[in-house]
């Protein structure tokens, strides 16, 4: 029972079918590479990153109200386990643009007030002006080069984003506030109907900056403070109410989507975070929605398709390979029944049946995966994530196509055929 | 000494039994040359391939000099290459092997090294007139030279029994004769030869005839 040449032809069989299996795998892992290729392109063009928005669905049609979710048992703690899970799992940004409201005590009102025309909002029963305001958290601060776009003074400390009651909290200025107000001054704001002390530390420079997901916030009229977390537990209504209002804005930032990620996953993570905590978060493209919607439609439908394709093609390949090594034993079990008659035993016989099969698929394997590396190099496709992962793939299927067929062939192969053959 | 008790053997038929043999006793001493007849289909195979160790019986006990020969492959696979050598009605050589392969077969399942297999095979096959015809295929052979080859891989491993299934059912006259005189000869070497047939020179030839019928022995005589 040594191995034929003539069993070659089995070699020959099998490489073909992988080579036209691997053939597919690549093209679909080209195509699908293709479309991710082209997101990471426009992130480069567009912007420096795409931001995935975080928001949440309270007061939609189909949810609760905001208010009924704080009526729930231990409502705030987890809305501040969703934010530190966000810090702790991904490259969260928060950067928000909730007014600092000043009562009577800042000079300077006019020159920073937000242009509401005649309209004047209350803080607690008094009327307040909104100012130009950004809230930024460390890691927005950090990403976007803050520190670096100081003129004058110092930035945003680490402990600057930690907040606890009477704590005075440092403030940055547009470059137009120079002149007009001294590093070291100290202002009182109301911000989330809580009364502040603020220290100016620095100022920017001219036309500070920060993009994100196209949209520019310049900073030469604002006043940005830190996006602070107070970890404590509230002891009273009022730091509840305060806390709650804080949270839920702290909790509408922004997901750094590196290149080649898949929006889809972080949306598959969120929903699942949803489902753990009790909460009804989604994730929101804005600016890029459209287009990412194409893009995630066209990547899930290439999705489906190499789905579609792969298991097509197990099946296809289990069964012409099934077919062909069924058809072998038949026609050599006369061999077989000689040998069987010369003492060899059955299990012998069985064992070098299946182990003939292997050593055709490791050949035609083996053989496969070298025609596609010498053809990729030949036509400069040789991109070897893809190729890597068409041999992954192709492995895989060959390890399924495998032990399925070996496993029938082992059903197929009984003592009672090789016993007929004997009579014939 | 070859010996069966109560032997039965059923085949499995798209979820029918078929009895093959039914309670065969059978006794048969070393050194006997005993003829199997019986018409088609009663069992005359399925019995040389149960003492030959191919089958496993359905039930009953077979015994080879006293001990039972083993009901696992590996026992019964040893069982056949140390006592049992067949000779089948097609002389069943492998086509695209050499004489030389198909004469050392049963050579190579005993482990037997290279060297001494080359002398065996050299032995054998130049007492049976067929030492030039080693390094062909059998297609090239004549009928009676394949048939010499057949006898020559039923005795290089120096058997104890033959088992020989229709021998001469395919072989004109003379061939006939001598495959009779050849198993003949072994027999007077001492090997117990067992030979299913229908032929009547093969009959007249053995010392005891067993006859088959639906599977039971119906006569069993010293010819």
């Amino acid at each position: 029972m040594k191995y034929r040449l003539k069993d070659m032809i089995f070699v020959i069989i099998c490489f073909l079918i992988l080579l036209f299996g691997m053939t597919i795998l690549i093209r679909t892992n080209y195509d699908y590479h293709q479309i991710t290729q082209k997101i990471i392109v426009f992130d480069e063009q567009n912007v420096d990153s795409v931001y995935l928005k975080i928001v949440d669905n309270y007061d939609r049609e189909n949810y609760k109200t905001l208010r009924e979710f704080f009526s729930e048992p231990h409502s705030l703690e987890r809305m501040k386990q969703f934010s530190e899970e966000m810090h702790d799992k991904y490259n969260y940004l928060e950067l928000d643009k909730q007014s600092l409201l000043v009562l009577d005590q800042f000079p300077y009102q006019e020159e920073f007030r937000i242009d509401y025309g005649e309209d004047y909002y209350g803080v607690n029963d008094a009327i307040g002006i909104s100012l130009k305001s950004l809230q930024i958290g460390k890691n927005t601060y950090d990403i976007f080069g803050l520190a670096q776009q100081i003129e004058v003074g110092t930035g945003f400390g680490s402990e600057d984003f930690l907040w606890e009651k009477q704590k005075k909290l440092p403030m940055l200025l547009g470059y137009e506030y120079q002149g007009l107000v001294e590093i070291g001054d100290t202002f009182s704001f109301n911000y989330l109907q809580e009364n502040i002390s603020f220290e100016v530390v620095g100022f920017l420079k001219k036309d500070a900056v920060i993009t994100l997901n196209e949209r520019a916030y310049f900073m030469d009229q604002q006043i940005v403070i830190p996006f602070f977390d107070w970890k404590e537990q509230p002891t009273n209504e009022e730091d509840t109410e305060f806390q709650r209002s804080l949270y839920s804005l702290k909790n509408w930032g922004y997901i750094q989507i590196k290149n080649g990620e898949d929006i889809m996953d972080y949306e598959a993570e969120i929903n699942k975070l949803n489902e753990q905590l009790g909460l009804a978060y989604a994730t929101s493209e804005g600016a890029i929605h459209s287009y990412i919607q194409n893009i995630s439609s066209t990547i899930s439908s290439i999705k489906g398709v190499l789905f579609v394709v792969s298991i097509c093609l197990f099946v296809v390949l289990s069964g012409i390979f099934l077919c062909v090594q069924i058809w072998n034993f038949h026609k050599n079990k006369g061999i077989y029944a000689i040998h069987l008659l010369c003492g060899c035993s059955f299990t012998r016989i069985k064992q070098k049946i299946i182990l003939s099969v292997i050593l055709q698929f490791a050949a035609a394997l083996t053989g496969a995966v070298w025609i596609h590396s010498v053809l990729l190099k030949t036509t400069n496709r040789s991109e070897e994530i893809i190729f890597e992962e068409a041999v992954q793939q192709t492995i895989l299927f060959s390890i399924v196509i495998l032990a399925i067929t070996c496993l029938l062939l082992s059903k197929c192969v009984q003592k009672n055929n090789v016993y007929l053959s004997l009579r014939k | 000494m070859i010996e069966l008790i109560g032997i039965n053997k059923y085949f499995s038929y798209r979820k029918n039994n078929i009895t093959a043999l039914q309670n065969i006793d059978l006794k048969i001493d070393s050194g006997e040359l005993v003829a199997i007849t019986g018409p088609s289909g009663s069992g005359k195979s399925t019995l040389l391939n149960i003492i030959g160790g191919i089958l496993k019986p359905s039930s009953g006990t077979y015994l080879y000099d006293g001990d039972p020969i083993g009901d696992t492959e590996t026992q019964m696979a040893q069982f056949r290459n140390t006592y049992v050598s067949f000779i089948l009605q097609n002389m069943a050589l492998i086509p695209n092997r050499t004489v030389f392969y198909n004469i050392a077969l049963p050579l190579q399942y005993q482990r037997i090294e290279k060297s001494s297999i080359k002398q065996m095979v050299l032995e054998i096959s130049e007492s049976l007139g067929i030492a030039d015809k080693l390094d062909l295929y059998p297609h090239l052979l004549s009928g009676g030279e394949c048939q010499r080859v057949a006898v020559a891989r039923a005795v290089v491993s120096n058997p104890k029994m033959i088992l020989a299934d229709e021998p001469t059912s395919s072989l004109d006259g003379e061939n006939k004769y001598e495959v009779v005189q050849r198993l003949q000869k072994l027999n007077e070497r001492g090997i117990t030869v067992l030979i299913a047939t229908h032929d009547e020179i093969v009959i007249q030839n053995c010392n005891r005839n067993v006859v088959l019928q639906q599977g039971k022995i119906i006569k069993d005589d010293e010819v």
